[in-house]
């Protein structure tokens, strides 16, 4: 027979780290149908049979909240066998408020003083069998940070469970109100159940509807009962509810110095620090300077560093393991000239054990001059590729070559494929078009500057052949990557290049998962950091900071963590707007929140920044995007607010702000684990499905009159969905008839939708640029003068919309979930397009205007848009008839 | 009662008296059932433009002008 033990308290007094401490991570966290706060259920590590459920932290057992009708309903009606009711030592007064009523509900309980530690260094002295005596159930000492007195609670537990001794409260209430208690109770009789009759019969003295519906008692001894609380009510001049309220606490100040002798009291340093980080003036640059330096760390820093290993080794071609052999794979590269920085004197590029080489390109360079001067190339590339450099076809070409004279000029390139000048400078790459899908690019090179070019001879020529690259696998210990890994084993049975399964896992599977994959560390960082902000206790302080503000705009400072939480990963930014009690404010932030970008969102600002001024380095670049994020959130609050759907009292702002202390590293890691859980998931199946019907999409089509594989997307599925949907972008200057590549920019924006950093790699695709990344001058010429047509405006319009709009799948499904109401869920997604489409229109439009182009019916649009926007911004509140501040009628068309 | 005021005006660093609270039902009893009960002191530990950071009965809270406008307060 199992023991069912209900694990109830106040918010942040430890219960979630006790329940984690006694359940492992095997806790399971299940919605119960209908609300959505959160009871968590699980077995108890010690023993399988024992099962804990984890009650929201509650104030009072009255149905206040949701948290309370979930927490009451399962302590009244589902009665488990024993309560642990963990009290804040560090707060007695309030904690012990729940106590008072959770012990009159005649089941056995077991108090657990949790920190009282705290309490005792503090120098006062607790007194537990004092209070034990006084409630008439077990109290028992811990600490569910440190684990100190966990078991002694849980046998107290079992025992009680076991002994099935309710607890039998001592202390009472002033008399004049328990001979009225007694005077109901003879009333009621039998109709209240006998086991928690004290606290059903305090219930009926304060009226509580939803309780004495339940109890079924008949209209005389309803009316009785209302008579004596009438009586009391004008007597005491005060409601019954408040009356019971005021009773409990003066019955609290009678217990606490039965069991607690406090030393002399001093100003605490949480209060200290609250003095400043809620300052008037300090307070919003101290966040800002704390949310700089977190972006700073995971960002710019640490996170990208990360990032970029597991994007290179992981879903690369491999890494040495503990760094075993890079070394001498280092060695390798720089004296076989594949390794190194680029270093140009005098206008020569320097020796190969001193700068970096393109031997590549040397190589191909040479056969194709040799091509020209008639010498015979048949086969030589091919032995070269495959390591045979020694063999006859190699060594007759070079000979022959070296009798024509062949000498070869060949562009140098940078390690990213970028071109240089003969002092060592980038230089500019701009893309052309032969107008057949086909694409040339051309260096720019500015007055006064030159292109380093090489002089390949048939000596410097076999030199190239001499030094091939190291392979990295030929040293040390070698783990190959993923892919690497995936593609031997389709080899090892029999799927080889050329066949469409190949390409179907490796180039669609593989390569887009783990791109979304590859986000992971850095938005670990992210947690790590922010995590950290939530568990000390700052979060709390910055909603409060932030209220200030946001009251303004229709959203209160609890609208601001799920913002905050977003610019990692808009996955656990929209499930944190939970917190929000006010339904209509929760509906609007999980709205918006997702206009914040999030961290797959960075690569398109880094090619949109290169594509814009031609350097993404900068560190103020990612912070301006979130802070526009964070006004696209404010303006679209403001305007929301201001409809019929959302109109309303914006809720009061009570929230407890825990003493500030640092995170149980337990504790701490399984919050940064559940916010990176969901992503994952998320990963392994919306996204897996999705990239294998891009691949699809991208991959098959109609060529030469049949339908089947494609080797160009312009005839693929793809281009021909994108092709009418870009009619709809005509006015952003980024899709639609006009431009030569009409469809590919949309084409951008929906592979978007699966995964926000799929829009850089699906341009990478359709323009083949092969593997080259947002870094890239070439990316960002291709993208900004030839695809977009150098038009500024267009550019800036195609960002805003990708910023603005629909978030990914992933984040797609939770808002679906959170919403709980597919018209809602429409109305979020409506909004979302329209908001980012007009956005990105004026943008377009008004840059358009300013740069002369003339006035024409989408001028027109743009200003109407406008006008309508600025009126709804800043017209008075309307007055709406029958709003309820729950029941909010749903949007009949967005 | 002489000198009752709403605790958004109470000052930063002063210590005040809880007489009685306003608002709807649900915000009263709320407020009750932390702690804001006629009697409770209050410490104020910031007051900005209404907004209060305050400890009662052994717990901090933030109240925006609103809700603490709902606590009257007496010095």
């Amino acid at each position: 027979m199992g023991i069912n033990i209900a694990l109830a308290g106040n918010p942040n007094c430890g219960k979630t780290t006790l329940f984690n401490r006694l359940t492992g991570e095997n806790g399971y966290v299940g919605n119960w149908p209908g609300v959505t706060v959160e009871k968590k259920q699980a077995s108890w590590r010690a023993d399988e049979s024992v099962v804990i459920t984890d009650l929201p932290g509650i104030y009072s057992l009255s149905p206040y909240s949701p948290e309370e009708v979930v927490s009451r309903d399962f302590l009244v009606r589902d009665r488990p066998d024993v309560v642990i009711n963990l009290v804040d030592s560090t707060n007695l007064e309030r904690s012990l408020y729940l106590t008072t009523q959770i012990v009159e509900l005649g089941l056995p309980v077991v108090v657990g003083l949790n920190m009282a530690d705290l309490l005792e260094k503090n120098g006062d002295k607790v007194m537990p069998e004092k209070l034990a005596h006084d409630l008439g159930c077990e109290v028992v000492e811990l600490s569910a940070l440190h684990g100190s007195g966990v078991d002694d609670l849980m046998k107290a537990a079992v025992a009680a469970a076991k002994g099935r001794a309710a607890a039998k409260p001592v202390v009472t209430f002033d008399a004049g109100l328990e001979k009225a208690l007694t005077r109901i109770s003879d009333i009621a009789g039998d109709k209240v159940p006998q086991a928690s009759a004290r606290w059903h019969v305090i219930k009926l003295f304060e009226g509580d509807e939803a309780i004495v519906a339940r109890l079924g008692l008949s209209a005389d001894q309803k009316r009785q009962v209302n008579e004596i609380r009438h009586d009391y009510e004008r007597d005491a001049d005060d409601d019954a509810e408040s009356i019971v309220t005021m009773a409990r606490y003066d019955l609290i100040a009678e217990l606490i110095p039965h069991f607690i002798v406090p030393a002399p009291k001093k100003v605490s340093i949480t209060e200290r620090i609250d003095r400043v980080v809620t300052n008037r003036w300090l307070g919003l640059p101290i966040f800002i300077v704390v949310m700089v330096f977190v972006y700073w760390l995971s960002v710019t820093t640490v996170g990208t560093a990360a990032t970029d290993w597991t994007n290179d080794n992981l879903f690369g071609d491999g890494w040495h393991m503990f760094g075993v052999g890079t070394s001498e794979y280092e060695d390798a590269q720089a004296a076989s000239g594949w390794g190194g920085d680029v270093v140009v004197e005098d206008g020569q590029l320097g020796a190969i054990d001193e700068s970096y080489q393109d031997f590549s390109d040397q190589i191909s360079g040479y056969i194709e001059a040799a091509e020209e001067a008639g010498v015979d190339t048949e086969g030589v590339q091919d032995a070269i590729d495959a390591g045979d450099v020694d063999s006859d076809v190699v060594t007759d070409f070079v000979n022959a070559a070296r009798d024509a004279g062949v000498v070869a000029q060949v562009a140098y390139a940078d390690p990213d494929g970028n071109a240089v000048d003969t002092e060592g400078e980038v230089l500019d790459t701009t893309v052309t078009t032969d107008g057949e899908g086909g694409v040339e690019t051309q260096v720019v090179v500015p007055d006064g500057s030159q292109q380093l070019m090489l002089t390949v001879d048939a000596d410097q020529f076999q030199t190239a052949l001499d030094n091939p690259e190291p392979d990295p696998a030929d040293y040390g210990w070698w783990v190959p990557g993923i892919p690497t890994l995936v593609g031997d084993g389709l080899t090892a049975i029999g799927v080889v290049d050329g066949n469409w399964v190949r390409s179907l896992v490796l180039d669609g599977i593989v390569a887009g998962v783990g791109a979304i994959l590859g986000f992971v560390p850095q938005m670990f960082v992210l947690f790590v950091c922010l995590v950290f902000l939530e568990d000390c206790g700052y979060l709390a302080r910055v909603a409060f900071i932030m209220d200030r503000i946001f009251r303004r705009f229709g959203l209160s400072g609890k609208s601001f963590i799920p913002m905050l939480i977003s610019s990692g990963c808009g996955v656990p930014g929209v499930m944190s707007t939970k917190t929000i009690e006010n339904e209509s404010e929760r509906r609007m932030t999980v709205m918006t929140t997702t206009m914040v970008p999030c961290s797959a969102k960075l690569p398109i600002i880094a090619l949109l920044m290169g594509a814009l001024v031609g350097s993404n380095t900068y560190w103020w670049i990612s912070p301006l995007f979130y802070f526009m994020g964070v006004a696209a959130v404010i303006i679209s609050g403001i305007m929301l607010k201001k409809t019929r759907w959302f109109a309303g009292e914006t809720s009061p702002f009570i929230m407890e702000l825990p003493a500030y202390h640092l995170p149980a590293v337990r504790s701490y890691f399984l919050h940064i684990w559940e916010r990176i859980k969901s992503f994952l998931i998320k990963a392994g199946t919306i996204i897996f499905g999705a990239t294998i019907l891009v691949w699809l999409l991208s991959n098959f089509g109609v060529e030469d009159g049949s339908f089947g594989m494609v080797d160009s997307m312009n005839n693929s599925l793809l281009a021909i969905i994108c092709m009418p949907l870009s009619y709809i972008f005509t006015p952003q200057g980024f899709g639609g008839p006009g431009l030569e590549y009409q469809w590919q920019a949309t084409a951008m924006t929906l592979t978007g939708l699966i995964a926000k950093e799929n829009v850089v790699s699906t341009f990478a695709v359709l323009f083949s640029l092969g593997d080259l990344g947002e870094n890239s001058t070439l990316m960002w010429s291709a993208f900004g003068s030839q695809m977009l047509n150098g038009s500024v405006g267009a550019l800036l319009a195609f960002g805003a919309f990708n910023l603005l709009c629909t978030p990914c799948f992933a984040a797609i499904g939770t808002i679906r979930r959170q919403m709980d109401s597919p018209r809602w869920f429409w109305f979020a997604m409506a909004y979302e397009t329209l908001f980012a489409w007009c956005v990105s229109l004026m943008i377009n439009q008004f840059y358009l205007l300013a740069t002369g182009a003339g006035f024409t019916f989408w001028t027109l649009v743009a200003f109407v848009l406008l006008a309508a926007m600025l009126f709804q911004l800043f017209r008075p509140m309307p007055k709406y008839e029958d709003r309820g501040s729950s029941v909010v009628a749903a949007p009949v068309a967005a | 009662m002489p000198g009752e005021m709403p605790l958004s005006l109470a000052l930063t660093n002063s210590s005040v008296t809880v007489s009685r609270t306003r608002g709807g039902e649900a915000m009263k009893r709320h407020l009750e059932s932390i702690g804001f009960v006629p009697g409770a002191r209050v410490n104020v530990i910031t007051q900005v433009r209404g907004q209060v950071i305050v400890e009662v009965k052994g717990a901090r809270f933030g109240l925006n002008l609103q809700t603490a406008r709902n606590v009257c307060v007496t010095p």
